[in-house]
């Protein structure tokens, strides 16, 4: 590193200390203003100007403010919600409209059992099993409705962060509500509620089943 | 010795759809009186008031959860010997391994059928 580069990096850093014990706080726009200013007082042209510091320079002020751009963009789409905050209310009607559909579905395969109750032979035995089939697949809401869940807490994740990003660039940071949606843990076992594994990944009842022997083998 | 139909079994989750599929197959399989908790507190609440033969329940509930009524069940004189199955969407090993720690007696993966839940009953409560 040169001297010139080191003199920069130090002037760029006490620079910020400055403004931290001026403002108590350093925002994003800070940071790109006292990049634009080193950028322009070099153009000024003394003598140790290096070309290529003074290009990284203006393009990393020009990043900043373009991200600060797409961050306000972002978080002062809508004046109540923003969008994440709305993706996670269409996701809540999907997992109550799903759970509505599985209590119909339900309630179809309970009148079909009752219609079907003394009939007996065959054709009651086969539309007992078709109907705990049904019963069966309406596993799906729970699963469904815990993986959902997750893009929930996801989506909340996203939208703090882009709360935090909001406030250093210079916005207020207000209109931006996080979801609370979130469904709470007990702190003890908080880390082990990681919802349903995808399929490809998730250990099958016989895998569980086999660790559960090795674990009753080991005590 | 033969399993008793009669036995009061409770299923805790706070999925309705869930409580309803599980009565449904337990129903199916011959045990009627089945009564439903929507998370660990209420479920601990019934065990206290009422006599129970099994408990099957889900992991991932609030504000307790399954992990917490069995570590309660476990640690409590009157119930510390109850069958417990956790029927769970959780399936790491590391979820397995906690449970059995806690002293559960099987576990159950989501989604599942009646013949799985048949077999895991018997495990537990014997051959019905």
């Amino acid at each position: 590193m040169s001297e010139m580069q080191t003199n920069l990096g130090r002037a760029l850093l006490q620079s910020l200390v400055k403004l931290r014990e001026q403002k108590g706080n350093v925002s994003f726009e800070d940071v790109g203003a006292v990049f634009m200013q080193m950028a322009s007082t070099m153009h000024s042209g003394t003598a140790q100007t290096d070309q290529f510091m003074q290009e990284e320079i203006r393009s990393l002020a020009e990043y900043i403010s373009s991200a600060k751009q797409e961050i306000l963009s972002i978080s002062t789409h809508s004046k109540s919600e923003t969008v994440i905050d709305r993706a996670a209310l269409h996701l809540d009607e999907v997992i109550r409209e799903t759970e509505e559909a599985s209590n119909a579905i339900m309630d179809a395969a309970d009148a079909i059992q009752a219609a079907t109750n003394g009939v007996g032979g065959n054709t009651e035995k086969a539309i007992m099993e078709a109907t705990n089939r049904i019963y069966e697949a309406c596993n799906f809401q729970d699963i469904t409705g815990q993986r959902i869940n997750q893009v929930i807490k996801l989506l909340s994740n996203i939208e703090e962060r882009v709360t935090k990003l909001n406030t250093l660039s210079g916005g207020s940071g207000k209109g931006i509500n996080v979801s609370k949606v979130v469904r709470m843990t007990a702190p003890d076992d908080k880390d082990l509620l990681n919802g349903p594994q995808l399929a490809a990944e998730a250990p099958t009842q016989e895998e569980i089943d086999l660790l559960l022997a090795s674990l009753s083998a080991k005590k | 010795m033969a399993v008793d139909k009669e036995m009061g079994i409770l299923v805790v989750d706070d999925y309705t759809t869930m409580r309803r599929i599980v009565r449904n197959l337990l129903k199916q399989l011959g045990f009627d009186n089945v009564d439903e908790a929507a998370d660990g507190g209420e479920a601990f609440q019934k065990l206290q008031d009422k006599t129970f033969g099994l408990v099957i329940s889900d992991w991932n509930m609030e504000p307790m959860t399954g992990m917490d009524l069995l570590k309660q069940v476990r640690s409590d004189d009157k119930l510390k010997n109850m069958p417990f199955i956790m029927v769970t969407a959780e399936s790491k090993p590391e979820n397995v391994i906690a449970a059995k720690q806690a002293g559960v007696s099987n576990y159950i993966v989501k989604p599942f059928n009646a013949e799985t839940l048949k077999v895991k009953m018997s495990s537990v409560i014997g051959d019905f």
